[in-house]
């Protein structure tokens, strides 16, 4: 197997290829280890992000939960 | 099909991500404590939490490094027939599961992927489905 380093967009063709029931592009993507996606790097992105306050979270939250119909007894 | 994903996560996950951004939290913690674990966000749910980006009034162009971190599990065929044998299995007429909830026990019996959530509630008892409640994860 030959190991070969690709761009995060492509690594996201692949899977969509794949998950589109391709298989030729399965060992492909099994045997790849994407470099995003970890929580090490997802750890950092998060810390770029606008800070959020109250009003904000809320409008989030409740979009999101609206979405699912969900109610929002799940928060903390 | 085996993806290179640890768990399926919902928006609310990425929320409290966000949330506890600043500090310290039941998500952040997670997060620390399985820091090679890779979370990939049903196509659903990922188009939620762009759509409260902008609810919200913040350009998606601030969220996009973010929100790529996470990847995107797409339907397949499979999923359909998951999504259909959930509904048939889970419906009654008091059910309390909505479209999205279906999607995403198909996706994860598809996958056979660990549902990410603090919306126990809803996920757990299920037949063939891993829930793991992050909001009672204990610092190790």
């Amino acid at each position: 197997m030959k190991k070969i380093e690709i761009s995060d967009d492509a690594y996201h063709r692949l899977l969509a290829c794949k998950n589109q029931g391709n298989v030729s592009f399965s060992v492909v993507i099994k045997n790849m280890i994407p470099t995003h996606g970890s929580f090490k790097t997802i750890l950092k992105t998060v810390q770029r992000l606008p800070t959020p306050d109250a009003t904000t979270l809320e409008v989030f939250e409740s979009t999101i939960n609206k979405s699912n119909g969900w109610s929002n007894d799940s928060r903390y | 099909m085996t993806l290179a994903i640890n768990y399926l996560s919902d928006a609310i996950f990425l929320l409290d991500l966000w949330r506890e951004q600043q500090g310290t939290g039941n998500a952040i913690r997670f997060a620390r404590d399985n820091s090679d674990a890779i979370v990939g966000l049903p196509w659903f749910a990922k188009g939620e939490f762009i759509k409260a980006v902008t609810y919200a009034n913040f350009s998606i162009w601030d969220f996009q490094p973010f929100i790529e971190e996470f990847p995107t599990i797409v339907p397949t065929d499979k999923t359909l027939d998951f999504y259909a044998q959930a509904i048939a299995e889970l419906r009654d007429p008091l059910s309390s599961f909505k479209p999205n909830d279906f999607w995403f026990i198909a996706v994860a019996r598809e996958h056979r992927l660990p549902i990410l959530t603090r919306n126990i509630s809803t996920f757990s008892g299920i037949d063939g489905l891993q829930v793991i409640n992050y909001g009672e994860t204990v610092s190790q």
